[in-house]
């Protein structure tokens, strides 16, 4: 297929997109285990957090 | 034995006593349940109904982590308050045993202490609502209950009835208002300055007394507000505040508070977290306005420690930023995306109005073709790419700028009800008319727009034809018919309904009544029968079946006087019928040859006509005065077509069409074509023929003039003046074609006869030479002759190149020894000639432009490299041979010729996508297009822009 300016537009967008969210959710998945982990170190120092 | 108090508390054990009274664990007779009872022996000046009254309200005081009070009693002079026993101990305990407690563990004990002192504080109790502070909040007065909750007691209830000289007073617990101290004047309580002492020598000695218990102080040793600045200072809830701040500071340090609150040292980050030891700081502040004001505030801290971590935020802020970012790319991902999505969806159907466009031009309808290729080159836009080259080349097509040509050309398409059985043009080309099943279309050639549309015939032998501009004679339902364009009247010529032929000075009419088996001779003016013939049961072709029959085989002709009519016959004869006195009829060919295919008519006082039966064709020419054949020939494999018309006799067979003299049969050739012709017109030195895909124009040198692709034979074709028309059985669509002239393009004119491969006009556009191998000759604008010269010898030409430099024009000839002679292009004298390196035969050229290199083998397509990356980008056109190559601007131009020796440019664009064919393109300067066109015109036009071209469709649109 012959790639034309608007073909890379596209694919080349879907690609940053996809891209995008493949970060996102290694993100996600990083700031989780982050996030446990502060509240571990939290909870050690506060306490459990009450509702 | 027990001490029973009150008859309802036995006296169990003391458990505390303290400055204000004695603690005592007893049993509740009646309820059988442990009770506190807590003797306060201080004097009480309230009276007993207010007593009664508070106590009242402190019975409903009930909360998690404050002990409800039972009742209120006072016996021998002592204050007894009931309250719930709490199992546990105080917080001072294991303080003085040295035990540390975590973190985590004075948080909670702190939350439960601030939620206590929130619902003591809180205006709700009692009426008129009112809160109540503590006032001796210390480690002594929170019991920690096996459940590890705090417990809040030893609440004041002096306090709680206002009693101004009550208040409990802790060392290190308590609030410098708790000694009448006041920071909240804003200074720092310096005690050298006379303002901020407040307190008096008694409070100072109890300061410096490290008393841990609860004072009395005289209301007397605290100044009353008398004018002289000072005044009393009332503990109240941002005093119970900072007594929490100093418990928990004992808490988390191990270390009481000092005394004196200037002289606390904050807690160290490195010890508590940072929040914490703020949070204590605030609580202990001097000024009682920079503490917390309400228990409720300081809660919140605590109930928001997590969310205020310096960890968190830094979290919370890492994690928004990292997908914020993300969030960003994934916008910018999907925006791109979708940018490219629309502008894929635009250039594709831009690409398919472009092709529709090609379609509507290739059917002959320019308005259709140019408005689809307005509307598939939008102005570009972020979501509209400019237009591409397919978009280019059909603006440019449809517009046919760059087609300098003179010609019939596309102009219109008429969509009729049915495919057409007969078409005929008024005289002036600008009125149509058109029978198909059962309707007569009347159309302006111009619009294309119908002006009547009436009942006719369902013949396929049914004709119209022109009598004069205004006139159309035609087959109608139920007879012949005129209609008048002008008038709108059609009115019934005769109700003999069959064929009809008309005379050549359209006089009078030929009608062959099929109900009636008889030929009727009319005058046409009144529709009056001059002459009634009675064909005596002879049958003509399709008479009887007259849906199928193919009207071209069969002859029914009036002469130009209408005196002399011409019938063929079923059998295959020719008959010939004479009106001019009394009526005569004879036949010129018998049945006996077998004939199915006869055509034919008169031409002066001749008549013509081609026979055709299974093993031969004939064409023979008869002089009607002499009655002798005069001409003639015949053939076993060809078929022979006959047509005749006020301008002569025209024979056609395959791919030959001539005009024939009657006398010397001497015949001259109309169309120069290797196609087969299905039909022809002629008029005026033009020639339309069709072929079996397209309708092609010659002029009066047999020269085509002009191509329509219709993919299609078009069996009928007319031509009158200015207009042609062509329409197929096998479609509904008439093209309309105009003769359009480009005389206004003209530099200049030459004789056609003079060979020539090439043309060229000098830099100064004041001179165009005309060469080849051959010789040149070299025109001024005005057409004349400057200068010609002929090449002896051409056979040892190599090359001729025509160059623009800074010396001027000239052309250069290359021979194969290295000579080369230069001659001016604008004298035509020779200028220079001189020896060099012997040319290089190979047949290969290259050409140059300002970043590309054109490699034009001699066999094969030539193919284009960027001269920086050396990389392939396209090929060119591989049916044609290329000659010549140039830049203009950002277009470059390529030229090219064909084995026929048909010349022609492609316009490119910078990645050699092409936008627009140039049809007889001989050369190229600056921004001007110069065309060699066949009739002998040099013409000249610029290279459009695309938005010119765009505003040039647009008007054109407009003026439709």
């Amino acid at each position: 297929m012959q790639l034309t300016d608007n073909t890379l537009l596209f694919y080349g967008g879907l690609l940053v997109a996809a891209l995008s969210i493949a970060v996102m959710i290694i993100l996600l998945i990083g700031f989780h285990v982050k996030r446990k982990k502060l509240e571990s170190k939290l909870s050690d120092e506060y306490g459990k957090k009450e509702k | 034995m027990a001490e029973v108090i009150a008859a309802t508390y036995e006296i169990i054990d003391k458990i505390g006593s303290g400055g204000g009274g004695i603690v005592y664990l007893a049993n509740h007779l009646r309820l059988n349940k442990k009770v506190v009872l807590k003797a306060d022996k201080r004097h009480m000046n309230a009276r007993p109904e207010l007593l009664r009254r508070e106590v009242d309200i402190l019975k409903n005081l009930t909360h998690a982590y404050i002990p409800q009070v039972y009742d209120f009693f006072v016996e021998n002079e002592t204050v007894y308050t009931v309250m719930d026993f709490i199992d546990g101990e105080s917080l001072d305990k294991p303080l003085k045993r040295g035990e540390r407690f975590t973190q985590p563990e004075v948080i909670r004990w702190a939350r439960q202490l601030l939620q206590a002192l929130e619902y003591l504080h809180s205006p709700t109790h009692g009426d008129p609502p009112k809160g109540y502070v503590h006032s001796d909040i210390k480690p002594a007065n929170i019991m920690i209950t096996p459940y590890n909750d705090i417990c809040l007691i030893d609440f004041n209830i002096a306090l709680a009835l206002g009693e101004e000289n009550v208040i409990g007073r802790s060392a290190g617990y308590s609030s410098p208002e708790h000694y009448g101290i006041d920071y909240s004047s804003g200074l720092d309580g310096n005690e050298n300055s006379s303002q901020s002492v407040t307190y008096a020598n008694t409070e100072k000695t109890a300061l410096a007394n490290d008393d841990d218990s609860t004072r009395t102080v005289a209301a007397a040793e605290n100044e009353k507000t008398s004018g002289t600045g000072k005044r009393t200072i009332v503990p109240d809830v941002r005093s119970d505040i900072y007594s929490v701040g100093a418990v928990l500071y004992h808490l988390l340090s191990g270390q009481r508070p000092a005394k004196d609150a200037k002289d606390v040292v904050p807690l160290s980050d490195g010890t508590v977290s940072p929040q914490i030891a703020a949070m204590v700081t605030k609580a202990m502040s001097l000024d009682p306005n920079n503490r917390y004001q309400t228990a409720t505030e300081m809660l919140y801290v605590l109930d928001h420690l997590y969310e205020n971590d310096p960890r968190t935020k830094r979290f919370k802020r890492m994690r928004a930023a990292a997908f914020s970012v993300t969030g960003v790319f994934l916008a910018a991902g999907i925006f791109t995306s979708f940018v490219g999505l629309k502008r894929m969806q635009a250039s594709e159907s831009s690409l398919k109005l472009s092709e529709f466009s090609q379609n509507a031009l290739d059917k002959g309808d320019t308005a259709s073709a140019i408005r689809l290729a307005y509307e598939a080159s939008p102005e570009g836009d972020l979501f509209t790419p400019a237009a591409s080259s397919e978009t280019q080349y059909a603006l440019a097509s449809a517009l046919g700028v760059y087609d300098l040509s003179d010609g019939f050309k596309p102009h219109k398409t008429l969509t009729l009800p049915s495919a057409p059985i007969s078409m005929a043009l008024s005289p002036d080309g600008r009125t149509g008319a058109a029978l198909c099943s059962g309707r007569m279309v009347v159309f302006d050639t111009d619009t294309a727009a119908v002006s009547a549309e009436l009942n006719a015939g369902i013949s396929a032998r049914s004709r119209a034809a022109f009598l004069d501009n205004g006139r159309v004679i035609y087959s109608g339902q139920n007879g012949i018919n005129i209609y008048d364009t002008k008038t709108g009247s059609d009115k019934q010529l005769t109700a003999h309904n069959g064929i009809f032929t008309v005379s050549g000075d359209c006089l009078r009419a030929a009608v062959l009544d099929k109900a009636a088996d008889t030929l009727y001779l009319l005058d046409i003016s009144d529709g009056s029968e001059l002459a009634e013939v009675p064909l005596g049961g002879r049958k003509t072709p399709g008479i009887e079946n007259d849906i199928f029959v193919n009207a071209s085989d069969s002859i029914l002709e009036l002469d130009n006087d209408g005196t002399s009519l011409a019938v063929s016959f079923s059998d295959g004869s020719l008959g010939v019928y004479t009106f001019d006195g009394a009526m005569e009829q004879y036949d010129v060919v018998d049945g006996s040859y077998g004939f199915k295919k006869l055509s034919g008519g008169f031409y002066e006082n001749y008549l013509a006509f081609s026979a055709t039966s299974d093993e031969i064709s004939v064409f023979v020419i008869i002089d009607l005065l002499t009655g002798e054949q005069t001409g003639g020939f015949q053939s076993e494999d060809r078929t022979f077509r006959t047509s005749t018309d006020k301008d002569g006799i025209y024979i056609n067979t395959d791919n030959f069409l001539s005009r024939i003299d009657p006398v010397t049969g001497e015949q001259t050739g109309l169309i120069t074509t290797a196609e087969k012709v299905y039909s022809y017109a002629s008029e005026n030195g033009n020639t339309v023929i069709s072929s079996d895909s397209a309708v092609v124009f010659f002029d009066s040198n047999a020269r085509q003039s002009g191509r329509m692709i219709c993919g299609m034979p078009n069996e009928h074709l007319c031509i009158s003046e200015n207009t042609a028309l062509a329409g197929g059985n096998n479609s509904p669509d008439v093209r309309i074609m105009k003769y359009d002239e480009r005389s206004e393009n003209n530099i200049i004119s030459y004789d056609i006869s003079y060979p020539h491969n090439e043309a060229r006009v000098d830099e100064k556009a004041k001179t165009a030479m005309l060469f080849s191998i051959a010789g040149f000759r070299l025109y001024d604008l005005n057409s004349q002759i400057i200068a010609e010269h002929s090449f002896e010898d051409y056979e040892s030409i190599h090359d001729q190149q025509y160059i623009r430099d800074e010396s001027g024009s000239y052309l250069s000839v290359i021979y194969r020894d290295g000579r080369v002679c230069d001659y001016s292009a604008v004298t035509g004298e020779l200028i220079r000639e001189s020896s060099g390196e012997i040319p290089d035969m190979s047949l290969n050229e290259v050409f140059y432009t300002d970043s590309l290199r054109i490699e034009a083998p001699l066999h094969g397509a030539p193919a284009v490299y960027d001269i920086k990356t050396g990389d392939k980008i396209a090929q060119l056109e591989e049916d044609a041979y290329l000659t010549y190559v140039t830049q203009a601007g950002d277009n470059i131009i390529a030229q090219y010729i064909t084995t026929e020796g048909y010349v022609y440019g492609t316009l490119m664009n910078e990645k050699c996508e092409v936008i627009a064919k140039l049809p007889y393109l001989c050369d190229v300067i600056g921004n001007d297009l110069i065309f060699d066109q066949p009739n002998g015109y040099l013409r000249k036009t610029r290279i459009y822009t695309t938005d010119e071209l765009r505003q040039l469709a647009e008007k054109t649109i407009m003026e439709v």
